[in-house]
């Protein structure tokens, strides 16, 4: 038998028996960190269709390729390899919508969606007509994504900052004032491996936002920088699989930010704007006012005799608010990507004289269907 | 189940070589019957019954044929097994397709059936009739063993997307192999090299055309490049399935014919049909054309005979007026090539023959590919910037540019080039070097297609629909 011959039998009789001995010897994983989501588990056929009203056989095997694949040993490595050889051999430009560009991650959103954008506005000044008397501030910051700072530079495609922000102000209501953040921010501003930015970086930004709500004084704040999380991979890291350098995830903290408290109606849980726990959890971004939550209310007895300030928000928020906290008395923090505004009155005593900020990042507004009302 | 997919290349095959090899010779065919009816039911558990029926009413009718003496009868025998193989076929695939057109002309006559589409019903129904009719023929003895013949028909490398198997081929090797470490290993190599051909390439190329079409309005320059892109994707995807296919025929003693031989260097379009598919092709040229006639009668008749042929040929590939449209579209050109223009051909330079043969196949593949005769109409004047489409678009432009290498290497693997380059390698160099490079690259490829499903990506198998 030729050397040939024998080398090729061999490799493949081992490629072959190792993946299911390796596969069946080791315990399977109940989670992925790097992609952040449960992994499917073995379930039985019968126990199967007990779960799944409706399901027969060809759904069951569906099943069962899907927990192969989710438990086959070594996938966050083999998931890394495949991007690598996607971007480095194959020198394609983005691996699923994911591309690389000094360092920094970041996902190809190329179309601005009209649609999306002014539907989202419709429902923001419906809000503000319908809740808010236009006593107070009424203020729409709108958020870069990485790509504003990223794609020109290597002919990715998106869509400006300045277009989408021209198309919120044809559709803003009168009483709202529209903010750029634009000349605050920076790509190295942001995380590496994640979408969102870094909140040590952020104080130009809330000065900013401080000063149109009519509180410049309360932007000079000092803050101490913490040591924070030094090997942080961001959401992006584990869904591009491409390689990146970790991040650190620090955190700025004051006298004044650790007295404010976050109180969440719907778990009747109270914690500090900060949640240390989290850092060990799935996503270390949680860290900040406890990461994807439908309703928060921020409570400052430093300003007791402060006003109310409402804030509709995207992820983005979680990091930049406690730096606004500190001028307002409450603040109430709405996601309406996760509740409805009728649940949000039954939960929170919103003032109609409140200040009024909604904070939304530039690929929240542009996703079709991203808000529940 | 899908060659190209966990289960069966890390769970079902390892299990099925595993036990083939340790069983006596007398179990093995046992062994495989087994595998490939539990490889069929786990993609389809509804459909196996009819699979199963399909192969037992061919296997009678054999009999049945082999049996009787008078022609009258043979002849009837002969009728009866086609229609009754036929009908599945029929009713799963033509069925809605034959109501609705009816409906067209008498409304709301028929309520359309919406069945799912057997997988590989097109491939075992023509696996079966050619044993049919080559039993009448006396081409070939009918087989007396059931399990043999429902081996033939159900055995899994073939069953789902081809080639289209004879009998003759592979029925002295059900009785008699014998699996040698050579076969064994080129069957590895070959199998190894169809899944690379799906999974890495085939599988991006249909990505970048998923990337054109949702990516922003269309334009000259996406329509272009995602029907060139769909072009080499069901080239890859096919030809790989075969490659597949034959190594696991390999892998387990059976010589099957080749059905591809790099079409996309064809230097006219007859050509082309010779290098395409060719188990389908031979198939049609055998049990239709030649019975028909072929080209021995008057020349009216040989054109006749390829119009029925052809149409036959986009309807076996779907049940749809663009599958029509896209077979008359070959019939043309054959019956030009016939009546002249092949022997211009043969004088063009071998560069310009190729280049148009490919730019016809591409435009055919764009009937091919459309959801109906509407799209594929719409989809070729917009190339031909007949509909007013912009020449390019941001998104079409950037995609182009960010597979343009995964293009270039899907070009250079359709032609035999690479092939040579590694003999050329093995020549120049030291065997051991040469055969560590071939070892290290097939194991590459292993690795690199098994990422490639691990990361879920885009998977879809053309050819099972048809």
């Amino acid at each position: 038998m030729k050397y040939k011959t024998q080398l090729i039998i061999i490799l493949f009789i081992i490629i072959l028996a190792a993946v299911p001995i390796v596969s069946m010897a080791s315990p399977d994983r109940l989670l992925s960190e790097v992609e952040r989501r449960p992994l499917s588990q073995l379930t039985g056929y019968s126990q199967y269709l007990d779960t799944h009203y409706g399901a027969g056989l060809s759904d069951y095997l569906a099943y069962l390729e899907n927990y192969l694949l989710d438990q086959f040993p070594l996938r966050d490595e083999l998931r890394s390899l495949n991007a690598v050889g996607r971007v480095y051999g194959l020198r394609q430009r983005d691996y699923k919508l994911y591309y690389k560009l000094e360092g920094h991650l970041a996902k190809l959103d190329p179309v601005l969606r009209p649609n999306a954008v002014e539907r989202a506005l419709a429902l923001f000044n419906r809000l503000n007509s319908d809740l808010f008397d236009g006593q107070g501030k009424q203020l729409f910051a709108l958020i870069p994504d990485k790509n504003v700072f990223m794609a020109e530079k290597e002919g990715y495609p998106h869509y400006p900052y300045v277009g989408m922000l021209d198309l919120i102000e044809k559709n803003l209501g009168g009483d709202i004032h529209l903010l750029s953040l634009l000349d605050h921010l920076s790509l190295d501003h942001y995380y590496r491996t994640d979408p969102h930015w870094d909140q040590t970086s952020l104080k130009p930004v809330s000065s900013h936002i401080l000063e149109a709500l009519g509180h410049p004084d309360y932007g000079s704040e000092s803050y101490h920088v913490s040591e924070g999380l030094a090997d942080y991979f961001g959401i992006y890291a584990g869904q591009a699989a491409l390689p990146v350098e970790a991040d650190r995830l620090s955190w700025l903290s004051s006298q004044r930010l650790d007295n404010l408290t976050l109180y969440d109606p719907v778990t009747g849980e109270r914690t500090g704007i900060y949640q240390q726990d989290k850092l060990e959890g799935i996503d270390p971004y949680d860290f900040f006012m406890g990461g994807a939550k439908p309703l928060l209310i921020i409570g400052n007895e430093a300003r007791e005799e402060g006003r109310q300030l409402v804030i509709f928000r995207d992820s983005f928020g979680s990091s930049l608010i406690p730096l606004l906290a500190d001028a307002y008395r409450e603040v109430i923090v709405i996601d309406l990507r996760y509740i409805s505004m009728g649940a949000v009155s039954d939960l929170a005593d919103i003032d109609p004289g409140a200040d009024v900020l909604h904070l939304y990042s530039m690929s929240v507004l542009n996703s079709p269907g991203a808000f529940l009302n | 189940m899908l060659f190209s997919s966990i289960s069966f290349l890390y769970y079902f095959l390892p299990a099925v070589l595993a036990v083939y090899f340790v069983v006596p010779s007398r179990l093995k065919n046992a062994v495989l019957l087994v595998a490939s009816l539990l490889f069929y039911t786990w993609g389809e558990p509804r459909f196996s019954v009819i699979m199963v029926t399909t192969a037992l009413a061919g296997y009678l009718a054999g009999l049945a044929i082999n049996q009787l003496k008078q022609d009258s009868l043979r002849r009837l025998a002969l009728a009866a097994s086609v229609i009754i193989c036929l009908l599945p076929l029929f009713l799963f695939k033509y069925g809605d397709f034959a109501i609705n057109n009816l409906n067209q002309l008498f409304p709301a006559a028929l309520t359309p059936l919406k069945l799912a589409l057997p997988i590989g019903v097109s491939f075992y129904t023509f696996q079966i009739l050619s044993y049919v009719v080559d039993v009448y023929r006396e081409d070939l003895e009918a087989e007396r063993n059931p399990l043999y013949f429902l081996m033939y028909v159900a055995f899994f490398p073939q069953l789902i997307a081809g080639p289209i198997v004879r009998f003759q081929t592979i029925s002295s090797e059900i009785r008699n192999r014998k699996v040698t470490a050579e076969l064994f290993a080129s069957g590895i190599t070959r199998f190894i090299c169809g899944l690379g051909k799906k999974i890495l390439i085939a599988n991006t190329l249909a990505e970048f055309a998923r990337n054109l079409s949702t990516g922003e309005s269309s334009s000259v320059l996406s329509l272009w490049m995602g029907s060139l892109a769909f072009t080499l994707q069901i080239y890859f995807d096919f030809s790989g399935y075969s490659d597949m296919a034959i190594g696991l025929g390999s892998m387990f003693g059976f010589h099957f014919l080749e059905n591809f031989d790099y079409p996309y260097l064809s230097r006219s379009i007859t050509d082309f049909w010779r290098r395409w598919h060719m188990s389908l092709g031979s198939w049609f040229r055998d049990y239709v054309y030649i019975p028909l006639g072929g080209s021995r009668g008057s020349v009216a008749k040989t054109y006749r005979n390829l119009l029925i042929v052809w149409m036959l040929t986009g309807l076996w590939h779907g049940a749809s007026w663009n599958f029509v449209l896209w077979g008359l579209f070959y019939f043309c050109l054959l019956a030009l090539e016939r009546a002249g223009l092949g022997k211009l051909l043969k004088r063009l330079p071998a560069v310009l023959a190729v280049l148009y043969t490919f730019l016809l196949v591409h435009l055919g593949f764009v009937l091919f590919n459309a959801d109906s005769l509407g799209q594929a109409l719409m989809n070729l004047k917009g190339m031909f910037g007949l509909s007013g489409l912009p020449l390019a678009g941001p998104m079409a432009v950037y995609y182009s540019k960010s597979y343009l290498p995964a293009m270039l290497m899907a070009l250079a693997a359709a032609t035999p080039f690479p092939r040579r380059a590694l003999k050329s390698l093995a020549k120049w160099k030291a065997a051991p070097i040469s055969d560590g490079i071939a070892v290290a690259g097939l194991a590459l490829v292993l690795v690199f297609s098994t990422a490639s499903l691990i990361d879920g990506s885009f998977n879809p198998f053309l050819y099972f629909r048809f």
